[in-house]
């Protein structure tokens, strides 16, 4: 662990505090998002060195998922998608004039979240890659098939809708030069295409672009600022919560670890335990309790590490932000994988440390800045938004320097917004565009030292892991498909029964 | 209300034409191939996902017509629909995106520098068709006051060209 210090110096740091700042506005004001940051950074990081990229985008990624909390304490807008739960109790708290209090709640309990998952991040991190090793190349598959179809599950109501969602960024990944072999595939002719569909347009598109015309569709009037009246807390007081913190911080971060489910999840998942375990609160949950503010924060925030987890040791990301970085790592020429810590220590300790610092940096901007950035969150969205449409005109062009860039940009984010509209979701879209060449490669060498051996479904199949990640993708599909989910409701009932008896 | 086809049978129409459009491409390019191999063809992966895809839309079409069948979830259908007042400031938004993406491609004027003491400001077409884009989407969604038009985009402008241009090093359109 005492090798995450080797990378620190004043130039990192300073990259780490740059991109904190600029995560905490970005995640406080509505409309923007962690996610659209970090895709234009990554068009904006391409030339520099690896470390001072991932220094800047860790700063927004920490920050940014804490400063969600800002706007929904005080103006009952999260600003991030998993702070919806923090609005439950966070608001009610602020309209009865302590806001103050809830802020610095969300900010302790954000900064041991994420403390709490970086520091499990550290320590699982080489375990895993360890296990990593033993698998085949249908484990990896496989493992990406089960990632794709949980976020197909976990991110919309509809389940068919989530799984076209992943096939549509199968589609889009498959675009170019196959793998392989270097077939062109389907190209239809246009030359710019060759190549592929870059990850950063996409990006741009389906979170910046798409984000301002759904702004602009959904245009409503400016919510008021509640009063921010400094009152004295004490940590005493915040800090009684801590056993329970650490027990919504784990599941944050093994929620986080799954592939797709992320920080809303782990916060509903999080928010209902405390609900279960604090039996009687002095106020009631939803109606201003501290211990809603700890628990859906401590999650949502130690998710952060455990999403790194599945991303770097076997390249599958837990979230959207982690599949945007998994693209930084193919941008500076780092494969992530089970030999990624061991093969690029420095590029590991960059990420560790700059995540520990950014918790720091979280915990001072948390408690200093926060409360006086009321006015900043509500910026006229009249003017905010035209300022994010040019930026992603220079994001989405930046990175190859060529306007077919800007118009696919445009286009991904007209086909974002439409997808936002009939409720399809886009993360499982985005996740499937990154892991869609690595399943290919992966599936079709599997297929082809299987077709050799005497029994190719027992080549491909018959392996501890494979076995396993098999079973957990058709529990993952039995409990979603509907008819399927009642035949094994039925079944569950039954046994229950059974066992009453 | 009674004829209105269920938004989940259009879509599951749609998709399922992307589906089968896949499917048989895969199975054309793989005719065409040399490699007559599935286990090694690039179709083979494309070919799984068109089937998915074709599959996943009958569901959605299914679904479609059973809660067409349903009174209450035609609620629900007509609250999906995009509505015509507000689906048109996302057309006119996506014009003038349109047309400063024109400008940026067409458009061809001279880096023009200009000296302040020791500090060196160079422009172009980016910053021309960036000022009149903001000056434009701005007026477009409601500011009306003049110095909001002009300062505004005029800052923001110089603020990124400063900072992508000359001290991020990042090509500008």
């Amino acid at each position: 662990m005492l090798d995450v210090l080797t990378v620190i110096d004043g130039r990192f740091i300073l990259m780490v505090l740059a991109g904190s700042v600029a995560g905490l506005f970005v995640g406080a004001i509505p409309g923007l998002s962690v996610s659209m940051a970090t895709a234009l950074l990554v068009s904006i990081t391409y030339t520099w060195e690896h470390s001072d990229a991932l220094a800047m985008i860790m700063g927004v990624y920490v920050v940014g998922v804490f400063s969600g909390a800002v706007s929904a304490i005080l103006i009952n807008i999260p600003g991030a998608p998993s702070s919806v739960v923090t609005t439950l109790d966070g608001y009610p708290m602020s309209k009865k004039g302590q806001a103050y209090k809830a802020l610095y709640t969300a900010t302790i309990y954000s900064f041991t979240g994420s403390l709490f998952g970086l520091v499990a991040l550290g320590l699982l991190a080489t375990p895993v890659s360890k296990i990593a090793l033993k698998f085949t190349k249908m484990d990896y598959f496989l493992l990406a098939f089960f990632g794709l179809v949980t976020v197909g599950s976990v991110s919309t109501k509809n389940y068919a809708k989530g799984l076209i969602s992943v096939m549509l960024g199968l589609i889009i990944s498959m675009i170019g030069l196959d793998p392989l072999m270097g077939t062109k595939r389907l190209t239809f002719g246009v030359q710019n295409l060759t190549g592929g569909v870059s990850t950063v347009p996409a990006l741009v598109g389906f979170f910046g672009f798409a984000e301002v015309l759904s702004v602009i569709y959904n245009m409503k009037q400016e919510q008021n600022v509640l009063a921010m009246e400094r009152t004295k807390v004490s940590l005493k007081e915040v800090l009684q919560h801590w056993k329970l913190s650490l027990y919504t911080s784990a599941i944050g971060m093994l929620v986080g670890a799954l592939p797709g489910a992320g920080g809303p999840v782990a916060s509903f998942i999080a928010y209902n335990e405390a609900k279960r375990l604090v039996k009687d609160p002095k106020i009631p949950f939803g109606e201003g309790t501290v211990e809603g503010i700890m628990a859906s924060e401590s999650s949502n925030n130690a998710c952060i590490g455990g999403a790194l987890i599945p991303m770097l040791t076997l390249a599958v990301p837990g979230d959207a932000v982690t599949a945007i970085i998994l693209s930084v790592f193919y941008v500076h020429g780092l494969q992530p994988g089970p030999m990624f810590i061991r093969q690029n220590p420095e590029a590991f300790h960059s990420i560790l440390a700059a995540g520990i610092i950014a918790c720091f940096a979280l915990l001072f901007l948390g408690l200093l800045v926060a409360p006086r950035i009321c006015k900043v969150i509500t910026i006229p969205k009249n003017i905010m938004i035209p300022v994010v449409a040019s930026l992603c005109v220079i994001g989405s062009f930046a990175c190859n320097n060529r306007l077919f860039d800007v118009g696919l940009m445009f286009l991904f984010g007209l086909m974002g917004f439409l997808m936002r509209r009939f409720d399809y979701p886009v993360a499982p879209l985005i996740l499937a565009m990154v892991l869609g060449k690595m399943m290919d490669s992966n599936f079709r060498q599997a297929v082809s030292l299987a077709s050799s051996a005497e029994n190719p479904l027992k080549a491909m199949f018959w392996h501890p892991f494979t076995i396993i990640l098999s079973i957990c993708i058709l529990w993952v599909l039995l409990n979603n498909i509907p008819w399927t989910k009642g035949w094994l409701e039925k079944m569950s009932g039954r046994m229950r029964r059974k066992e009453n008896k | 209300m009674k004829n209105k086809i269920h938004s989940h049978i259009v879509e599951g129409v749609l998709f399922c034409g992307s589906g089968l459009g896949l499917l048989s491409y895969s199975l054309i390019s793989y005719g065409k191939a040399f490699n007559k191999s599935w286990a090694q063809s690039p179709y083979l992966f494309p070919l799984i996902v068109g089937a998915v895809m074709t599959g996943l839309s009958l569901w959605l079409i299914g679904e479609g017509i059973l809660a067409a069948k349903r009174d209450s979830q035609s609620r629900d259908n007509v609250k999906m629909q995009l509505s015509g007042e507000n689906l048109c400031r996302v057309v006119l938004t996506l014009i003038l995106c349109g047309g400063y993406y024109l400008a940026l491609a067409n458009l061809k004027i001279p880096y023009i520098t200009i000296g302040i003491f020791s500090f060196m400001y160079t422009f172009s077409t980016f910053e021309v068709a960036t000022v009149v884009f903001l000056a434009a989407m701005m007026g477009f969604m409601g500011v009306r006051k003049p110095f909001i038009l002009v300062l505004v985009p005029l800052g923001t402008t110089l603020f990124l060209s400063i900072a992508f241009r000359m001290l991020l090093h990042v090509l500008l359109p």
